[in-house]
């Protein structure tokens, strides 16, 4: 017979440990409280237990929902990531790898990338980006955001001389830069009751 | 049956009478519907996580029997939302009396 514990197990998977900690309290509770009314009923313990598990459905199912609506570790992680003014990690490698490739091989491409990036870790730093934007300032991001990409697409295309494919690549890259940052505002909207949204969330 | 989509009106309703801990509502709404609408339980709690993200529900924390249970209550926006939904719910479910009575 499966235990709460292997049940909690099952159902916790992949949230952060806050929303798992709150799990496993509200079952841990809700479990003892069923067992509390079946022992009061002259219900002998095993049944009990049995019943209080049964009760509670498929612990697969139980989590996909807790999925929707509680952060799971990969948000808790995005979420610690975009509320610091600090650029992520890969996007100071971008910055030190490109500043090497300008050094090193000295060709205006190398430095127009340098130049861009410096500039956009600048502008990532500006207290414009909050969850709790307005729709001018949201706007202003938007603009900023447009303008540096086709900056970096005419960068790449003029000073690069490049294929096809490249253009096109980067294209989708900027396409799927601005569906992933309004996916993860929509998913932390949700997610995050309006209240503990962080004061600042640099996205 | 099915609760699809049903869950959160019947916790408002459940919660519109006097706050309760996530036990107590599930057995309050199997009791109240005559056994008629049954669901896991676990089910009950994403719905109430729901809820409190959008506002219709708070909470706090009460010690029982040296157990801490989380006591939800109803908030004014949930008052609201469950006046709404009582008029659709009602709306709907005259259209399809009627429907069904010119069968």
């Amino acid at each position: 017979m499966q235990t709460l514990e292997q049940w909690l197990e099952v159902a916790t998977q992949g949230l952060c440990d806050s929303a798992a900690a709150r799990v496993r309290a509200e079952i841990g509770e809700h479990y003892l409280s069923a067992l509390e009314s079946a022992n009061s009923a002259g219900v002998d313990q095993r049944d009990a237990e049995r019943r209080a598990l049964h009760a509670l459905g498929e612990a697969k199912v139980a989590n996909r929902q807790y999925r929707r609506v509680l952060l799971t570790e990969s948000e808790a992680r995005t979420l610690s990531g975009l509320t610091s003014r600090w650029p992520h990690p890969f996007g100071i490698f971008l910055l030190v790898a490109m500043a090497i490739g300008a050094i090193a091989l000295r060709t205006a491409l190398f430095n127009y990338l340098f130049a861009y990036f410096v500039v956009l870790v600048v502008l990532r730093a500006l207290p414009v980006s909050s969850i709790r934007a307005g729709w001018v300032v949201r706007i202003f991001r938007w603009v900023n955001l447009t303008v540096f990409y086709t900056m970096w697409l005419v960068g790449v295309m003029d000073l690069g001389k490049s294929p096809a494919v490249l253009l096109v690549g980067m294209t989708l890259f900027n396409v799927v830069a601005v569906v992933h940052t309004e996916y993860t505002r929509f998913v932390l909207r949700r997610k995050v009751p309006v209240e503990q949204w962080p004061r600042m969330l640099w996205i | 049956m099915n609760l699809r989509g049903t869950l959160p009106t019947l916790i408002l309703e459940a919660l519109a009478l006097h706050p309760d801990h996530g036990y107590s509502i599930a057995q309050r709404i199997k009791e109240r519907s005559r056994g008629v609408l049954d669901f896991k339980e676990s089910t009950l709690y994403p719905a109430l996580h729901k809820l409190e993200q959008e506002g219709r529900i708070d909470f706090s924390e009460q010690v029982e029997n040296g157990r801490t249970r989380r006591v939800y209550r109803i908030t004014h926006a949930g008052r609201k939302a469950l006046a709404k939904d009582r008029e659709e719910w009602r709306t709907l479910s005259r259209a399809v009396s009627m429907i069904l009575k010119e069968a």
